[in-house]
């Protein structure tokens, strides 16, 4: 209901601003389906008009289709593989085709094979191989028809259900992505994510009469209505975008914002919300309000007259996903709100709505494209719209946030902090499919490209980076950039020295770690031994210093990444010294005579965030014990509670989840 | 207000808790000693990372997430085996596997246990000296009261510890998996069911606490050693008043907490700088550790007091002679 109330507001929108209105890039890969939710089997009878339009200059004798669900097909998927097998025939899925032709012409399915990809698993059906009988040329129109059936999974990776919540992500047939050197798709692979051409999509659901009005969709609900006994039909129409999802459940409350940032589109915010999660919801439509402001500023309008937020229930596996004008958020009953969510998962997944939405990179291959800069920008705006947020603890089912003293700095995220160490296995250039494990695709692609981009910014400076990511984001405005581009508009932007900087960071497996490994500073002695020549040589004994002061620094790169760094001398009576340093050598020695130096700090601004040992980044020449004084205090009398404790429960502490 | 009523008898709890000051204090003493053994190699490892580093500075006024995480980084196995500190910090690790902890952790748990085993001998000597109607602030007389019901009361101590550990097993270590399960339909029955679990753990383990102080006390006003003699009494003592011995119970664990919480609240914390500052949190903080003491020891007061009043209230009354 509400959603054809709010029809006539989109007719105007389209009026008024008809650059928004789809057609912003030519089609290339369209879907018409229609599918029908079996509630009993969890599974999606569907038909689909796949329209292709070849805009490269090559032509195709085959299609490759992703059938995404079949990773959940059984344990020999290259998905499963990798992945805990689930305990029961729930946590099974599969995407089955019953037949796929040529518009009007035969039956191809007989013909269709398996690709196996790189990590050749001839098991894996997620990527199928259909020949055509005649090939596609540039330039010509490609209609497919396929009928499949989609049996979804017990919520897992972004796809699946709980109890009657369901989030269908990946469900359907879908095209590989056309390039020029033919199609590029791989088997779903547990740690990686999707790669599409844009194209438009008309999608009619089938659902069970009592989500009707509780349906969200990529695009906009334009139809509803009471279909054949028992259900609702819903029919779903996106432009302009390259993936189609859709979530339902009989218990979402729903809620709709209209939202019109100053001097940027207006655009309508559908909030569907579980209801134990109220609390929540100011949270939600703040954080996308403030968000679609923020980004729009930063990397240019959103693009597209509505933003649907999905929250789902806790443990339905379907938290924290973008897809097209819609993402997933997560919040839990008690989310206290110091903990920044689900605020920060809205503003990660808002920004993805431009890096992977409209600039649609290859998420399979170079995901620090999307996740990388989504996550930097997101803490940028979690920092500057909600304040840090605070680790957040859970004992007995109550969350509670922990407030520390010091928070995260703007730009530096929780989970860069919570990976221990860089992995050292893969550079972020490798292809994540490519990548050891999940631990390098994800420290990679998130924490240390985010890292990257904040450590860029603060040595090479923010304006210039800032701006080079909005023109990256303007130029590259539905098309399919690669590293390459962005490292070209980082240069061309900002500075050769930013694009160096990245480009090295992202080639390297290696870590950054500077560190003072001397700083000596004793009086100068005068000089002793034979001094003069002939018979003027006189013996002068050795004798102790006086007046000023000789002290010697060395910092070493002790990481294999270098970088620019600033080394700062502090001398006593308050003089500061300070040099910079490239960090191409694997040491630099500083030596400086004049008043007793204190202490020598490399990078005191912490700019190049990505080093990994912050501690050794000086050193004092006199001991100060207050630090670990301080520790051992706190430490003492936490140590005389617990044993405390022991005494009078003998309860055991930690164990309180 | 009768003898018997729950604020007389938390009073007369404290009153005899404080008679038995000397021995509070040796208790303090035990206290402090193990704590600073068991923290001095942390805190002199604390001292050779941090002291010449300039850029540790900030830990001194506080926590600092980004220091914190450097420092687990460059030095993992600061407070033993990295992956069980985990697994404990994120409340999963077994309870079977606390014995292969290694580091600080290990050690405090060590400590732990041995400052469990001591604190029980002395509640014997502390249940002696409640009994007795002389020399109640007496060391000499403590000590030997330590001697002669000490095992004894250790022995309940460890009965005790058995149990609240099975109640911590089959409470909160069993449930746990079934109480957090992704599949529960709504967030409140996820929160509902583990604080229900910590409820009843709670419940398991004040009873089993009132128990052993009960068992203590009888233990000390009967002439007997037999710790068995002892569990009987206590436990037939409970089960005849089990809502007002759980509420004793109750009463002297928030006044042994409130010091503490007080502390934790109102007190500032030492960010480095004046040492009689320092010194001065320092003896504030043995006398937060003190009052959790003294109302442990004011428990044991409470016990003997509340029993030894009903059983003189159920000794036969002198005939009367009717004339
Ligand atoms: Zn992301």
């Amino acid at each position: 209901m509400s959603s054809l109330k709010a029809l006539p507001g989109l007719v105007l929108l389209v009026a008024g601003l008809p650059a928004l209105a789809g057609a912003r890039v030519p089609p290339v890969a369209s879907y018409r389906i229609e599918a029908t939710w079996d509630e009993e089997r969890k599974a999606l009878a569907g038909r689909e008009t796949i329209t292709f339009v070849n805009r490269t200059g090559r032509p195709f004798d085959d299609v490759v289709l992703h059938l995404y669900l079949n990773g959940f097909r059984n344990t020999r998927s290259t998905l499963f593989r990798a992945l805990p097998p689930p305990s029961g025939s729930d946590g099974f899925g599969y995407c089955e085709l019953k037949r796929i032709a040529p518009s009007g012409g035969e039956d191809l399915t007989r013909r269709a094979t398996f690709a196996s990809g790189a990590a050749g698993n001839p098991d894996d059906r997620t990527l199928v191989r259909v020949p055509l009988p005649r090939p596609v040329a540039p330039g010509e129109t490609l209609v497919l028809e396929v009928d499949f059936e989609s049996r979804l999974p017990r919520g897992l990776l972004r796809t699946g259900w709980k109890d009657d919540f369901v989030l269908a992500g990946q469900w359907f047939p879908k095209l590989a992505k056309a390039t020029e050197a033919g199609w590029r798709g791989r088997p779903f692979h547990p740690f990686t994510e999707f790669f599409a051409d844009f194209g438009d999509y008309d999608v009619t659901l089938l659902l069970p009469a009592e989500v009707k009005g509780r349906v969200a969709v990529t695009g906009r609900v334009v139809e509803e209505s009471g279909g054949d006994a028992g259900r609702v039909r819903v029919r779903a129409r996106a432009e302009d975008v390259h993936d189609f999802a859709f979530a339902f459940s009989p218990r979402f409350e729903v809620k709709s914002e209209k939202v019109a940032p100053k001097g940027l589109p207006a655009v309508e915010v559908r909030l569907y919300l579980q209801p134990d999660h109220r609390r929540s919801r100011e949270r939600y439509l703040r954080a996308a309000r403030e968000g679609l402001a923020l980004y729009g500023s930063w990397l240019g309008p959103y693009p597209y007259p509505i933003l649907t937020i999905v929250d789902p229930p806790t443990g339905s596996g379907a938290e924290a996903m973008e897809y097209p004008t819609l993402l997933t958020g997560g919040a839990t009953w008690l989310s206290p709100a110091a903990g920044g969510e689900p605020g920060a998962v809205v503003l990660h997944e808002l920004a993805h709505q431009w890096f992977q939405g409209v600039v649609a990179t290859d998420e399979v291959s170079e995901a620090h494209l999307d996740e990388g800069l989504a996550t930097w920008i997101a803490a940028r705006a979690v920092t500057r719209l909600q304040g840090p947020p605070s680790p957040v603890l859970e004992a007995f089912g109550v969350p509670f946030a922990l407030r520390l003293s010091r928070p995260l700095p703007e730009g530096e995220a929780q989970d860069a902090l919570d990976q221990a160490v860089f992995s050292r296995s893969d550079p972020t250039l490798r292809e994540s499919w490519r990548a050891l494990d999940d631990a390098a695709v994800r420290t990679n692609a998130y924490s240390r490209t985010a890292l990257l981009l904040e450590s860029v910014a603060r040595t090479t400076g923010e304006q210039p980076l800032t701006a080079a990511v909005a023109e990256y984001a303007r130029r590259f405005a539905f098309r399919h950039p690669t590293t390459r581009d962005f490292l070209d508009v980082v240069g061309e932007v900002a500075s050769v020295e930013a694009r160096s900087l990245l480009e090295r960071g992202w080639a390297s497996a290696g870590t950054a770690d500077f560190a003072v490994t001397k700083a000596d500073t004793a009086r100068m002695r005068p000089p002793a031994g034979f001094l003069g020549e002939g018979p003027r040589r006189a013996w002068a004994a050795p004798a102790p210093g006086g007046g000023a002061w000789e002290s010697t620094v060395v910092v070493q790169r002790l990481g294999e990444l270098p970088w620019p760094v600033e080394v700062e001398l502090r001398f006593e009576g308050g003089h500061v010294v300070k040099r910079t340093w490239d960090g191409h050598g694997e040491w630099i020695r500083y030596r400086a005579t004049g008043p007793r130096l204190l202490s020598a700090v490399v990078d005191p601004g912490r700019a190049c965030l990505l080093d990994v040992n912050r501690l050794n980044d000086g050193l004092a020449t006199e001991p100060d014990p207050t630090a670990a004084r301080a520790w051992g205090h706190r430490l003492r009398f936490l140590a005389q509670n617990v044993l405390e404790l022991f005494a009078l429960v003998a309860a055991l502490p930690g164990a309180v989840r | 207000m009768k003898g018997e009523a729950l604020p007389v008898l938390w009073a007369r709890g404290l009153l005899s808790a404080a008679r038995t000051w000397k021995a509070l204090l040796v208790a303090l003493a035990l206290n402090a000693g193990l704590a600073l053994v068991v923290t001095a190699p942390l805190a002199s490892r604390l001292h050779d990372l941090l002291d010449d580093r300039p850029t540790a500075a900030p830990l001194a006024k506080g926590r600092d997430l980004v220091l914190e995480a450097h420092l687990f980084r460059a030095e993992p196995g600061l407070l033993g085996d990295p992956a069980r500190l985990d697994a404990l910090g994120r409340g999963s690790l077994p309870l079977a596997e606390l014995p292969s902890l290694s580091g600080p952790l290990a050690g405090l748990l060590a400590a732990g246990l041995l400052h469990s085993a001591l604190s029980g001998l002395l509640a014997g000597g502390f249940v002696g000296r409640f009994a007795s109607e002389r020399d109640r602030g007496s060391l000499s007389a403590f000590f030997s009261d330590v001697v002669r019901l000490g095992l004894p009361s250790l022995l309940l101590g460890l009965l005790g510890l058995g149990g609240i550990l099975g109640a911590f097993y089959v409470f909160v270590e069993l449930p746990r998996a079934a109480t957090l399960s992704p599949d529960l339909r709504w967030d409140w029955e996820r929160t509902g069911l583990s604080l229900l679990r910590l409820g009843a753990f709670l419940l398991a383990a004040g009873a089993i606490r009132a128990v052993v102080a009960q068992s203590r006390a009888a233990l000390g006003l009967s002439r007997s050693v037999n710790p068995l003699a002892a569990l009987g009494a206590g436990l037939g003592f409970v089960l005849g008043r089990p809502v007002k011995a759980l509420l004793l119970e109750v009463a002297f664990g928030a006044t042994a907490l409130l010091p503490l919480a007080l502390w934790l609240l109102l007190a500032p914390s030492f960010r480095g700088g004046d040492l009689r500052l320092l010194a001065a949190l320092v003896a504030g903080q043995q006398v937060v550790v003190l009052l959790r003491i003294a109302s442990r020891a004011a428990h044991l007061g409470a016990a003997s007091a509340w029993m030894r009043g009903a059983r003189e209230a159920s000794r036969p009354a002198p005939a009367k002679i009717e004339s």
